[in-house]
């Protein structure tokens, strides 16, 4: 809950409430990681607080004994570090302010900015994003240009809408500071008053006598208007955010048009998943670098060729320690050439929060993803709220999940987990071998499925899923079935319930609505959280290249697969693609989701 | 609300077939049918609370009288949805009536419909032995006289117990003489009783001499025999995962070299699944296996194109992949009157998923496949014209 009668000051942001609107002041002129997160947990107070009428934000105001925010100081700038932090974590910071200003967007009630003096690119958000923005004739919005290494936010989108692309990019590219007049020329900001608040009450009090619904129904024809949805512009911007990112990082702009990137080779340890362990034909850093030079490749994601069966043995330290020791040694192979070498490391679910200590860990050592079991167990599927807290470390970590063919948790009874094992026999089944075979994929799109109808993508926004060595083709029926199912049957969203445990008649045909699970918002559609958050690694396949109608170019990595038994040669390429479809699948993808650098290095 | 005016038939410029409708099993059907000796663990009508439904066996619960009655709640918002109580009947169907039934097929634009039931198949997970055939004997003497007042527009299907082979045998026999067009097996049999055994020849080789499809429809698993149901939304999207093992195994073990001219239907899972099963069995069968069950030259995507069929409501995806995974093995049905039949806008629906789609080929996955394969010799006669 947002403060009531005094003020709360978290990080660089304080709140207090007055007449149950809710105030929310920047008492730092710098919007840093810190800040971000104290708004954050504000404005998620917010949207929990239904009592709250209205919310306003102060920038540039001086209140109630605190120090004055220096007045040539624009109140609202991105902290310029943010641009000195790894590609990951500056990705993450802006993200996650996105996502605060997304929130306070839709928040179902009437939001105001009160401006005063100068206002960096953040306080430009939020006039943007407001119902209302009274300014003081001193305002002037400083937009960092591009020569700051990052472009400010969704603010772009949001001022393309407010003034076209032709006025935004004389503000982005030339102007950099938009004065008060200007901003309420263009539309920006509302009213130019001397004292900004005198005048909040009598504006504010308009929008608040305002029902809800028109307030809403007003809010989204506007948003609609625009030739491009929030969703593909927000996309477009983290894409084209993470590769300025990386061009400051690596002192260089634009990507070498013959990189080429494969998120999937294969590396043998020295120790294998046995107890025996041990392999004389372990690969080292410069064995893995001269293997993707004679194939032509720029840099590879690494997993393990002889590790994958640990996910056989049963729980306990034998396989976390195992999987922590294949890590360590992963993450010391690709130190030896960064840029080209990224490894995977391989988590054990069974403790998610033992899980999420090794993603921080080797998220901090330099991993690139993280693999977790195809399937971990029939009573743990990924819908389960236990995982919450690895779902979280990944995000925060940045690192994406992969799902990988092979890592199903083949433990004791559950040698055939879900519902497969009831197509089993007793004893040898050399038939049902060949089915489970053939069906593995299956186990890939039940862990996606069952994330995103139990919702893990809306709470956690910045996590990816990356299935690896599956194929496309069972992507275009899983979006169909998974829309027409929510459709039909919204009321039956949620964990799993068994019948037996309902009361009354209706138990085997219906979902009481208490317990009624995660709800897709008005405007999304399951397909859209796959589309967003599920990727695909593929070395070839045609038949779902000829559906990229359906899931397209976005959402596929190529994976060359160089395996140390397979035959040398050159690896599948993709067939059917444009250039640029290709460039996508094979460079810049791989540059989004798993930091290469996306100059390339020569081979 | 839904226009109950009939659409027009030739909308598309051929008549429209459904391969998989319904109907709604009326509540008195097993104890007012079942033979005497059964009377006492039938199905029967209970109420429980506001609701009734069918128990069956030692009480346990089959089934809620009339729920399924569900077509046109998908489109509807706001207090129409509403309007659908926990009882179902969103509206009074014509599924009890053979007459309100083609009338409903008039409103939806459809000649003709293959019927399956909407609870009788339900036993399969609740009862096994001679109980379970009698369920299924007193639903096909039903359903077959439900069809034969409109013999030319809806043709029925019979349910088979297939826990005993050689009395299944002798109903698919019995009831193909009295006109059923297809026999519904379980998707996955009794635990330890898997397609891949012998035992089931017998029926596959009657199936193949009387030219009838066996099909496997959603919800029809004996293999969860006594378990019961679970919500879950989870599995209700990926339902399609036991008839792709039942068809793999079906293919893999060599039943369909043994029967080459046996078709087994899928109903109602969609379509599009069968491109990444086809693509998955031919990888595992040219790789190490132990044991191999084809002829020679043959992969298991060609079992799967000569002997499966499948049938769906919505499936872009199979529509562009139509030529992959067969023209003749793709069906449309309606789902009528389930919650997610496209009911009163299959027209509207096929139009859209048909987009680009060679006339040749529309006609055939949205008529004329059903029309050969279930046969509705009337209704093909009386559009002679327009099929030819």
């Amino acid at each position: 809950m947002v403060g009531h009668d005094r003020p709360g000051i978290d990080g660089g942001a304080r709140s207090w409430r007055r007449n149950d609107i809710v105030h929310i002041e920047f008492i730092e002129a710098v919007v840093n990681s810190a800040v971000v997160e104290s708004l954050s947990v504000l404005v998620g107070d917010l949207a929990d607080d239904a009592s709250a009428r209205g919310v306003v934000f102060h920038l540039g105001c001086v209140r109630g004994g605190l120090e004055p925010v220096g007045r040539f100081e624009p109140v609202g700038r991105l902290d310029p570090t943010i641009a000195d932090l790894a590609p990951g974590d500056g990705l993450k910071a802006l993200t996650r302010l996105e996502k605060v200003l997304a929130a306070v967007e839709r928040l179902p009630r009437p939001t105001a900015v009160v401006l005063e003096g100068p206002i960096g690119s953040v306080g430009l958000e939020l006039a943007l994003i407001a119902d209302l923005t009274i300014a003081s004739p001193d305002v002037v919005f400083y937009v960092p240009g591009p020569e700051r290494g990052f472009l400010p936010g969704m603010s772009l989108y949001r001022l393309v809408r407010y003034v076209g692309p032709g006025i935004a990019r004389q503000i982005l590219l030339h102007r950099t500071t938009i004065p008060a007049q200007h901003a309420r020329r263009l539309g920006i900001v509302d009213r130019i008053v001397p004292v900004p608040t005198e005048a909040l009450g009598a504006e504010l009090s308009r929008l608040l006598s305002l029902p809800p619904a028109a307030l809403n129904l007003a809010r989204q024809m506007l948003t609609e208007a625009g030739p491009m949805n929030y969703a593909e512009a927000y996309d477009s911007y983290k894409a084209a955010q993470f590769h300025v990112l990386h061009s400051l990082a690596d002192g260089s702009t634009g990507a070498a048009p013959d990189a080429q990137y494969s998120a999937a080779e294969y590396v043998t340890a020295p120790f294998g998943a046995g107890p025996d362990g041990g392999d004389d034909n372990a690969d080292d850093s410069a064995s893995v670098v001269r293997r993707l030079d004679d194939a032509g490749i720029t840099g590879a994601v690494l997993y393990p060729a002889n590790v994958f069966r640990a996910y056989g043995r049963p729980p306990g330290a034998d396989l976390t320690a195992l999987l922590s020791r294949y890590n360590d040694w992963v993450l010391g192979l690709c130190a030896g050439d960064e840029k080209r070498l990224r490894p995977a490391v391989l988590l054990d679910v069974d403790d998610p929060v033992a899980a999420a200590s090794e993603v921080r860990r080797t998220a901090a050592a330099g991993a690139a993803a993280a693999v977790i079991p195809l399937f971990p167990h029939n009573e743990q599927r990924y819908d389960s709220p236990r995982y919450a807290p690895l779902w979280s470390a990944l995000e925060q970590s940045g690192l994406p999940i992969t799902l990988h063919r092979g890592t199903c948790r083949h433990v004791g009874a559950d040698a055939r987990p879900f519902d497969l094992a009831l197509h089993r026999v007793e004893g040898s089944d050399d038939v049902f071998d060949q089915v489970f075979d053939a069906l593995e994929g299956s186990y890939a799109r039940l862990a996606v499925v069952a994330m995103i109808l139990s919702g893990v993508f809306d709470r956690h926004p910045g996590l990816k899923v990356v299935i690896v060595d599956f194929g496309l083709a069972w992507a275009p029926y899983t979006l169909m079935r998974l829309d027409e199912q929510y459709e039909v049957r919204p009321e039956r969203a949620g964990p799993p319930v068994e019948t037996n445990a309902l009361s009354g008649a209706l138990a085997s045909h219906w979902l009481p609505s208490e317990h009624a699970g995660f709800q897709f918002a008005d405007d999304e559609r399951p397909s859209d959280h796959f589309r967003r958050h599920v990727f695909v690694a593929v070395d070839d396949d045609p038949l779902g290249v000829a559906l990229l109608d359906i899931l397209g170019p976005r959402n596929i990595l190529w994976a060359g697969q160089l395996r140390p038994d397979a035959a040398v040669g050159p690896p599948r390429r993709m067939q059917g693609l444009t250039a640029e479809e290709r460039a996508t699948v094979e460079r810049r993808n791989a540059v989004c989701m798993y930091g290469f650098a996306p100059n390339g290095v020569a081979g | 609300m839904i226009d109950s005016r009939p659409a027009d038939r030739l909308a598309l410029g051929f008549p429209v077939y459904s391969a998989d409708s319904h109907v709604i099993e009326p509540p008195d059907l097993w104890s007012s049918r079942i033979e005497r000796r059964f009377a006492d663990r039938a199905p029967r009508v209970v109420r429980s609370e506001d609701t009734e439904l069918w128990v069956v066996g030692d009480n346990v619960r089959m089934a809620v009288v009339g729920i399924q009655a569900q077509a046109g709640r998908r489109y509807e918002t706001g207090p129409d949805r509403e309007k659908i109580t926990k009882r179902g009947f969103y509206r009074d169907f014509g599924v009890f009536d053979p007459d309100r039934y083609v009338h409903d097929l008039d409103v939806d634009g459809v000649a003709g419909a293959l019927l399956f039931p909407s609870n009788a198949h339900q036993a399969y997970r609740c009862v096994a032995g001679d109980l379970l055939a009698a369920i299924a004997r007193t639903y096909n003497d039903w359903v077959i006289e439900f069809c034969g007042a409109h013999p030319d527009r809806l043709k029925a299907v019979a349910m088979l117990d297939v826990g005993d082979v050689a009395a299944a045998t002798t109903e698919l026999e019995r009831t193909v003489a009295a006109g059923v067009a297809g026999a519904l097996i379980p998707i996955l049999p009794l635990p330890g009783r898997r397609y891949d055994q012998r035992a089931y020849d017998r029926l596959w080789r009657a199936a193949e001499e009387l030219g009838v499809p066996l099909l496997m429809h959603v919800g029809g698993n004996q293999a969860v025999l006594g378990r019961e149901p679970t919500i879950d939304l989870v599995r209700h999207a990926t339902k399609d995962l036991h008839v792709q093992a039942s068809l793999a195994t079906m293919i893999l073990s060599g039943v369909f070299t043994r029967h080459p001219r046996l078709r087994v239907g899928a109903v109602e899972f969609g379509a599009s699944w069968s491109v990444y099963l086809m693509q998955q069995l031919d990888r595992v069968y040219a790789g190490p296996v132990r044991s191999r069950s084809l002829p020679p030259g043959e992969q298991p995507s060609d079992q799967f194109r000569r002997n499966v069929f499948l049938s769906f409501q919505e499936d872009r995806a199979a529509m562009l992949w139509r030529h992959v995974i067969g023209v003749p093995n793709l069906l449309w049905g309606n789902d009528y009157p389930h919650a997610e039949s496209t009911f009163p806008r299959s027209i509207e629906i096929l139009r859209r998923d048909l987009e680009g789609v060679s006339t040749k080929d529309a006609r055939r996955i949205a008529g004329e496949n059903a029309v050969e394969m279930f046969g509705f010799p009337g209704i093909a006669a009386r559009h002679g014209r327009e099929l030819s």
